[in-house]
């Protein structure tokens, strides 16, 4: 993936979440591709706020007319994430597919 | 030189300009559609085979070709199923009410649930064969991290003689409207899955491998990476094998 492309990605994520938790300013913390335990890659994008730290799974599709991005936040009172949501990133835009925690 | 496994009709489909050779099925609906069709394994009944060998009270992950209405059932049922399944259209059909046991990366779940999290890891199907010999190795090493300390795999493997002189050399099936043919052929220790469709000016073909293993090799293979297993069933064209994590 070119720099534009990853840019533009992590533009569409910041954008996404912004919109989700419009009180709070987040910040870029990383972009991470690696395989899972099944031999699956999957890129991680890491967000963080005063409140919380947001991750963003992105996983390719066979098909590519879409990725599959999963949406988890971890915040102070908990080590581990909590999902929020799936979503699919198709043509430099994130649209929700659906919610799984609506607190 | 061409590298892909198609052979027979399937090759001379794929040599034409007019039709679409997928590397991986899996991007067409009607190709996944037949694919989970065919690995199906009609010797054994699966909700039964899960009724019999998952408890209740067991964390469990599903990895693989696993029915939607299967998954449904036994998740109604009290089991506490987990699915890993990376392709979204694989997972048509799973009730909204259980969508948040479905995740499309273990790294995911680990995230979610810390490593260590899961007393079983069930390989549906025969999704083990996806594996070549290198990759399995891999497989076993990573896969450990999501089992407990006493945490076991659930495998099931084809029978690879009964195979060898029963493959199916083409058939067909209409799914969607569509006639698809596929085939399958045996070459040394793979089998050889190709499909073909061709619906108005769509015309495609897609194949798929399958590793070919003796239960006595899984089980050294597995040793390596500190499981020892048994054979729970050995029938006329599957093995379910129990993999123990030890160490």
């Amino acid at each position: 993936m070119d720099e534009k492309t990853t840019q533009a990605r992590q533009d569409s994520c910041l954008s996404f979440i912004t919109t989700l938790f419009p009180e709070e300013t987040f910040q870029f913390v990383e972009q991470q591709t690696y395989p899972d335990a099944f031999g699956h890659t999957g890129t991680h994008i890491t967000f963080k706020s005063a409140l919380r730290e947001l991750k963003l799974s992105f996983v390719s599709q066979a098909h590519s007319r879409f990725e599959r991005v999963f949406l988890a936040e971890k915040t102070s009172a908990s080590p581990f994430f909590s999902r929020m949501m799936e979503a699919t990133y198709e043509d430099g835009q994130l649209y929700i597919h659906h919610v799984l925690k609506s607190d | 030189m061409d590298e892909r496994p198609l052979f027979g009709p399937f090759s001379r489909k794929g040599s034409y300009s007019r039709v679409e050779v997928l590397d991986n099925l899996f991007a067409d609906d009607r190709f996944v559609a037949l694919y989970q069709e065919t690995v199906a394994l009609p010797e054994i009944d699966e909700l039964m085979l899960y009724r019999r060998y998952l408890r209740k009270e067991d964390r469990v992950l599903l990895y693989g070709t696993f029915s939607p209405d299967l998954f449904n059932t036994l998740c109604q049922e009290g089991y506490d199923l987990y699915l890993v399944e990376p392709e979204l259209n694989r997972i048509t059909g799973i009730s909204s009410r259980y969508m948040d046991r479905v995740y499309g990366l273990s790294n995911e779940l680990v995230d979610v649930m810390g490593s260590g999290a899961f007393d079983k890891i069930v390989l549906p199907g025969t999704t083990i064969a996806r594996y070549s010999r290198g990759e399995l190795l891999l497989f076993f090493r990573n896969v450990r991290q999501l089992l407990t300390p006493a945490g076991q795999l659930l495998v099931n493997i084809h029978n690879a003689r009964y195979l060898k002189t029963h493959v199916q050399p083409i058939a067909s099936r209409r799914i969607q409207d569509c006639t698809l043919f596929y085939g399958q052929k045996v070459d040394r220790n793979r089998l050889i899955f190709n499909l073909y469709l061709k619906s108005g000016n769509d015309e495609k073909v897609s194949y798929a491998i399958e590793h070919l293993y003796e239960p006595d090799t899984l089980f050294e293979f597995a040793k390596l990476s500190r499981y020892t297993g048994r054979t729970l069933y050995a029938g006329k064209t599957v093995s379910i094998l129990e993999l123990d994590k030890i160490g």
